[in-house]
């Protein structure tokens, strides 16, 4: 599920955090970006595989790249460059 | 194609529930119908393998074949990251095709025009 990774403007380490409370963090952060710049968030949410695609089409950012893989025991890495 | 949610917060603790929740969803399935199960609450787990075997009510097929049933007919099983994480089940044990998510992705369906039932 790898694609080459953007160099974001920001990161957002959300640990273990999910579900709406990660997407109410995740929109505060992205509100504040300029459009077109990339928020990386890092996060061990297994359901945020599904919510954050699900999240970035609803609110028309982009999901650019996702890198990691939970059962290594790694974060997931999702880059969101925010639309328009 | 239309679209469907059935949404099941019961288990063990309501097998009845539980079980009128899967006949639904089968319904939705066998008609055409895109449907998702969205386990919530006590009925995550209904998500891990095994644990639905000792459910069988009364005038309805065993829970086990009912959710296989489901699983073989395209039917989508979405199962409450936070209600899953909180008592320590194994994504290792899932039953065939579920997906752990929280709520973005049920919503993103409902929003999208999906109608919902709710046991």
């Amino acid at each position: 599920m790898s694609e080459s990774s953007p160099t974001p403007a920001e990161t957002l380490d959300v640990g273990h955090e999910g579900c709406g409370t990660l997407l109410v963090v995740i929109r505060k952060r992205m509100k504040a970006l300029a459009p077109g710049a990339v928020l990386e968030v890092v996060g061990y949410d297994p359901g945020a595989r599904e919510d954050l695609p699900a999240w970035c089409r609803m609110t028309h950012n982009e999901l650019v790249a996702t890198t990691g893989d939970l059962r290594r025991g790694e974060p997931i890495h999702y880059f969101i460059r925010k639309g328009n | 194609m239309a679209r469907m949610m059935v949404s099941i917060t019961y288990a063990k603790d309501n097998p009845d529930k539980a079980t009128i929740g899967f006949v639904v969803a089968n319904a939705a399935a066998a008609s055409g119908v895109e449907t998702a199960v969205f386990l919530s609450s006590e009925a995550v787990h209904l998500s891990q393998q095994g644990y639905s075997d000792a459910i069988h009510e009364e005038g309805f097929k065993p829970l086990t074949e009912l959710i296989e049933t489901f699983i073989a007919n395209d039917g989508q099983i979405w199962v409450c990251s936070p209600c899953f994480k909180r008592r320590g089940l194994d994504e290792d044990k899932l039953v065939g095709n579920a997906l752990i998510t929280g709520a973005a992705k049920a919503v993103e369906f409902l929003t999208s025009g999906a109608a919902c039932m709710s046991y």
